[in-house]
C-alpha cells in the first residue's frame, strides 16, 4: 500500500516541542512525506492532492490535530472531503494526534513528546494498512423533514423548509403548541403561512418510537393514540427548546449527546451550533432572543437543505458483513445489539447485519464468539497491532499505561486536557476506540502480555453512552474479566474503568494521572 | 505408497484410539499408506515420512525433542487433537507453579531429573515449538475426520478445515436468543447438577446453563448437547479468528446472561480456558 505522511506544525504549536523535520526523516521509505506549517492552508491541501495523483497514494496519514478536531471543524472536515475526492477511501485516511496528545501535554519534555509522536504515527499507519475500503451505498435523498418540537423555533425551521419546497412533519408529544402568546403575535404571518401550507403535516400528541436509516434516508416510526405510522424522511431537526425531559426522551430514540444541563450538545458550540454528531439530525439550541432563534433556525434549515438538495447521498457502511466461514448462528449478536440491526437466517444458522439499523458501535463485533464480524472503521487486527506498537514506548522505569478511550467522551476529554494546558506523564499511551462496546477483553489481556503495567478505560458515564449500552456492556465484560486477570497472577486493580463526563473537561488526564500514581505505589514495574 | 509416522507427546492416547475406532475402515487407510513409525506398531525409529501426525501437548524436554524429530523427518506435520493444537487439558497446569504440580503428583518423593523427562515451565501447543501444517482438533477428533484428512493428503489435496461456531451443528432450538430485545435470556445461572430436569431440545444458554458451544469450533457434530443432554465444554477449541476462548466467552455471554450471576460461577477460568490455556496471550500464571 502506498501511504503518504503529512505532518503539521500547527503554526509552531507542535514544532516548538517536537522536531518534525527529524521525525519526517524517520519515514524516508514512504512515497511521500512532507512537513507543513499549517495543514489547513490551500497550499498544503493542493500539495497533498498532487502527491496522491503522482505517487498513486491509496492511504494518507495526517499527523497534527486530533481526529476529533476533524469532526468538529469545517476547515478540517474540508481537507478530508478533498482527499476523499482525490481517490483515497475515507477509511484509509489516518490521524496521528501529535498536537493534543503529544506536543501539548508534554511540552516540557520534548524527548518524550518526540518518542510518543513517533508511536502515534506508527499506530495511524497501522490503521490505514489494516483498513479495507468502506463499501458505499448511493441513493437520492428524501426531501422530507421531521421537525420535532412545536416551538417557535420549530415553526421557523418549518417555514424555511416549506418555502424551499420540502415536505415537513411537525411533531410533538403535547396536544398544544409550545408557543407563547407574545411569540405568536410576533410571528403571526409566518405561522399563518405554515399552517395553511399543503406540504405541512402537524402531528400533535404523537410520540416517536424509533428512527432507522441514515442521513438522507431515514424511516421515522411515530405513534399517535396507539396508531403507528412510518414516515420516510431525509433529515430530522429537533426544536424541543428547554424541555429537558422531552429532550431526554428524544435522546434515547435518536441516540444523541446531551450536556450536564440536559440540553442537546452541538458538534461545536462556536461554529457548528445546529449540527449534532449524528449525520442528518440537526438541532436548534436554547436561546432567549427571538433574533437568535431565527438565526439558528436559518442555520438548521440551511444544513438540511445542503444535504437534501444533492442529487445523491453517499453512505459508507461501517460494519463488515458476517463471515459465513465462521458464524455458527449462536444468537449472541442479536441479543447484544441495542438497535435491532442483527438478525438470523434460521435455516442456515447464519447471522445478518441490517445496515439501515447498524450504528457502527462495534458491540456485536466484541460479542461475536467466533470472530465472524469486524468493525471496518476500527479493525480488530489494527487494535491488536496498535497495542503492540504503543507497548514499545521507553518508559524508563515509570509505569506504562494503555489508555483506551471511547470516541465520544473519553478521547475528547484527553484532547481537552491537552488544549487546556494540563500535563500528564508521557507513559500514558492513548488508543481511541469507537465505543466502550468495542473494548474486547482480548485487548486488555494483550496489553498486559505486551508489557503494559496498567490498563485504564475512559468511557462515557452510563446514561450518556451514545450507543446506549456500550458503557454497561463494557462494565459487565471487564468486571468478569478481572477473575481471568487474577488467574494469571495479574492484580486486577491494574485494570481501571473511569466514566468521563462528556467532552468538556480534562478529567481524563486527572484520572490517568491518579492511576499512574497508584500503579507506582503498587510497585508493578519490573 | 505414502509413508506415515504417528507419535505421542503429552497426551492420553485418545487420539490414537480414535484412529483405531475407524474399525474395519482403518484397513482402508492402512492399506493406502505405509505406517513407518507409531506407538500402535512395533518400531524403534524411522528415517523419514511423507506425513507425520503428533498427538498431545508439548510439556517436557523429551516432547520438544520428539516434536523436532518429527518436523525434521516429515514433509507434512499434522497436529492431531486439541492438546497438540491448543495445549489442551495439560495446559491447565500453567496456572500453577511447577514445584506445586510435581509435589501434588509425587508428594515429597519428587523424582530426580534423570528419572523422569524434565517438565517445561509452561506447557505449549505443538505450533509453539515447531511449524505445523494442518490441525485436526478434537478431544478426541472423530475417526472419520482423521481418515478424511489422511485420504486428502495421500491424494495430494488440502484437508477440509471446519471453521464455523459449533451452534451451527447443534440440534437444539433457540428462541429467546433470536429475539431482537435487550434482555437476559434467563434470570440466573445454574449448574447442571442443580437441575432435576434439563430440556433436551432447548438451547442450554436459554436454560441458564453455561454452554461453550458459541465459542467453540464445529466438528464434533455437537455430540454432547445433542446426544448426551450435556452442555459443550469447548473441547474442539476456538475458531481460527478467536484464539482467546476465555475472553471471548466473557465478551459474548456477559450481555446475554446475568453478568452478576456469572461472577459467582465456580470456575470461570477453568470454564473459559479448559482446553486453550497454552495458546492464550498470557498462557499461564505470570505472577508479577
Amino acid at each position: 500500500m502506498n501511504i503518504g505522511l503529512y505532518l503539521s506544525e500547527s503554526n509552531g504549536e507542535v514544532s516548538q516541542v517536537i522536531d518534525l523535520n527529524k521525525l519526517a526523516g524517520e519515514y524516508g521509505d514512504l512515497p511521500a512525506v512532507k512537513v507543513f506549517d499549517n495543514i489547513f492552508k490551500s497550499r498544503s491541501i493542493n500539495q497533498i492532492k498532487v502527491d496522491i495523483a503522482s505517487n498513486k497514494l491509496d492511504g494518507v496519514v495526517i499527523a497534527g490535530e486530533s481526529p476529533h478536531y476533524y469532526k468538529t471543524n469545517r476547515e478540517a472536515d474540508f481537507i478530508i472531503k478533498e482527499i476523499e475526492a482525490s481517490g483515497v477511501n475515507l477509511n484509509r485516511i489516518g490521524f496521528a494526534n501529535i498536537r493534543e496528545q503529544a506536543a501539548f501535554p508534554h511540552k516540557n519534555d520534548s524527548g518524550a513528546a518526540y518518542a510518543k509522536a513517533k508511536l502515534l504515527i506508527d499506530v495511524a499507519m497501522e490503521k490505514v494498512r489494516h483498513s479495507q475500503q468502506l463499501e458505499t451505498i448511493e441513493f437520492p435523498p428524501k426531501r422530507k423533514v421531521a421537525v420535532v418540537g412545536v416551538t417557535i423555533e420549530g415553526a421557523m425551521v418549518a417555514e424555511r423548509l416549506l418555502s424551499h419546497g420540502y415536505r415537513v412533519y411537525l411533531i410533538d408529544k403535547e396536544p398544544k403548541a409550545r408557543i407563547s402568546e407574545e411569540e405568536m403575535s410576533q410571528l403571526r404571518t409566518s405561522i399563518g403561512y405554515i399552517l395553511g401550507h399543503k406540504n405541512l403535516k402537524v402531528l400533535s400528541e404523537t410520540t416517536i418510537d424509533e428512527l432507522i436509516g441514515h442521513e438522507g434516508d431515514f424511516v421515522l416510526t411515530v405513534d399517535k393514540n396507539g396508531q403507528t405510522e412510518q414516515l420516510p424522511v431525509g433529515a430530522v431537526v429537533i426544536t424541543a427548546g428547554d424541555d429537558s425531559s422531552y429532550i431526554n426522551d428524544l435522546r434515547s430514540v435518536f441516540y444523541l449527546d446531551v450536556d450536564e444541563n440536559g440540553s442537546l450538545r452541538p458538534v461545536n458550540r462556536d461554529t457548528m451550533v445546529t449540527t449534532t454528531l449524528r449525520h442528518g439530525i440537526f438541532m436548534v439550541p436554547v436561546t432567549g432572543e427571538l433574533g437568535f432563534k431565527a438565526a439558528y433556525a436559518d442555520s438548521a434549515a440551511l444544513n438540511v437543505i445542503s444535504i437534501l438538495d444533492a442529487d445523491e447521498v453517499i453512505f459508507e457502511v461501517p460494519v463488515s458483513q458476517v463471515n459465513e466461514r465462521l458464524c455458527g448462528g449462536c444468537g449472541t449478536c442479536i441479543k447484544t445489539c441495542m438497535f435491532k440491526a442483527s438478525s438470523i437466517d434460521e435455516s442456515k444458522r447464519l447471522a445478518h447485519v441490517d445496515v439501515m439499523r447498524c450504528r457502527g458501535c462495534g458491540n456485536c463485533v466484541t460479542s461475536c464468539p467466533t470472530g465472524a464480524r469486524d468493525l471496518l472503521t476500527y479493525p480488530t487486527k489494527y487494535l491488536h497491532a496498535a497495542i503492540e506498537i504503543l507497548a514499545d514506548y521507553p518508559s524508563k522505569g515509570d509505569p506504562k499505561l494503555l489508555f483506551l478511550l471511547c470516541e465520544s467522551c473519553g478521547y475528547p476529554s484527553l484532547d481537552y486536557a491537552g488544549t487546556s494546558g494540563m500535563e500528564y506523564p508521557a507513559s500514558i499511551l492513548p488508543l481511541g476506540v469507537k465505543c466502550g462496546a468495542r473494548i474486547d477483553t482480548q485487548l486488555i489481556l494483550e496489553a498486559f502480555a505486551k508489557g503494559f503495567d496498567g490498563v485504564i478505560i475512559g468511557k462515557c458515564k452510563e446514561d450518556r453512552c451514545q450507543n446506549l449500552v456500550g458503557s454497561v456492556d463494557l462494565d459487565r465484560r471487564a468486571n468478569l474479566f478481572r477473575e481471568i486477570l487474577r488467574s494469571r497472577g495479574i492484580n486486577s486493580e491494574r485494570l481501571r474503568i473511569v466514566g468521563l463526563d462528556g467532552c468538556e473537561s480534562g478529567k481524563a488526564a486527572d484520572e490517568a494521572g491518579a492511576f499512574f500514581k497508584d500503579l507506582k505505589a503498587m510497585e508493578v514495574v519490573v | 505408497m505414502k509413508t506415515v509416522a504417528t507419535g505421542i507427546l503429552e497426551g492420553c492416547f485418545g487420539c490414537h484410539m480414535s484412529l483405531l475406532d475407524l474399525h474395519e475402515e482403518v484397513l482402508d487407510v492402512l492399506g493406502a499408506v505405509k505406517l513407518v513409525y507409531s506407538p500402535v506398531i512395533d518400531t524403534k525409529d524411522f528415517d523419514r515420512a511423507d506425513v507425520g501426525i503428533l498427538e498431545g501437548a508439548v510439556a517436557t524436554d523429551e516432547n520438544v525433542e520428539t516434536a523436532k524429530k518429527f518436523r525434521d523427518k516429515c514433509d507434512v506435520l499434522i497436529a492431531l487433537g486439541t492438546c497438540a493444537s491448543y495445549g489442551g487439558i495439560p495446559g491447565m497446569r500453567n496456572l500453577f507453579e511447577l514445584d506445586d504440580v510435581l509435589g501434588a503428583v509425587y508428594g515429597d518423593k519428587v523424582p530426580s531429573s534423570g528419572e523422569i523427562p524434565r517438565p517445561l515451565p509452561m506447557v505449549k501447543s505443538l505450533d509453539q515449538v515447531v511449524k505445523v501444517d494442518y490441525y485436526i482438533p478434537g478431544c478426541p477428533p472423530l475417526p472419520n475426520q482423521i481418515k478424511d484428512a489422511l485420504v486428502a493428503l495421500i491424494s495430494g489435496e488440502e484437508p477440509v478445515e471446519l471453521t464455523r461456531g459449533k451452534c451451527a451443528q447443534c440440534s437444539r432450538t433457540k428462541k429467546e436468543l433470536y429475539v431482537q430485545r435487550r434482555e437476559f435470556v434467563t434470570d440466573g445461572i445454574k449448574a447442571v447438577m442443580e437441575l432435576d430436569e434439563i430440556d433436551p431440545k432447548k438451547c442450554f444458554l436459554e436454560q441458564g446453563i453455561i454452554c461453550m458451544g458459541p465459542v467453540t469450533r464445529e466438528g464434533c457434530e455437537s455430540k454432547c448437547p445433542t446426544n448426551a443432554n450435556m452442555p459443550c465444554r469447548g473441547c474442539w477449541g476456538p475458531t481460527p479468528e478467536a484464539r482467546e476462548v476465555g475472553a471471548k466467552m466473557v465478551n459474548s455471554l456477559a450481555s446475554i446472561l446475568p453478568a452478576g450471576a456469572m461472577m459467582f460461577m465456580e470456575d470461570i477460568v477453568g470454564t473459559g480456558y479448559r482446553y486453550t490455556m497454552a495458546i492464550s496471550e498470557v498462557p499461564g500464571r505470570i505472577g508479577r
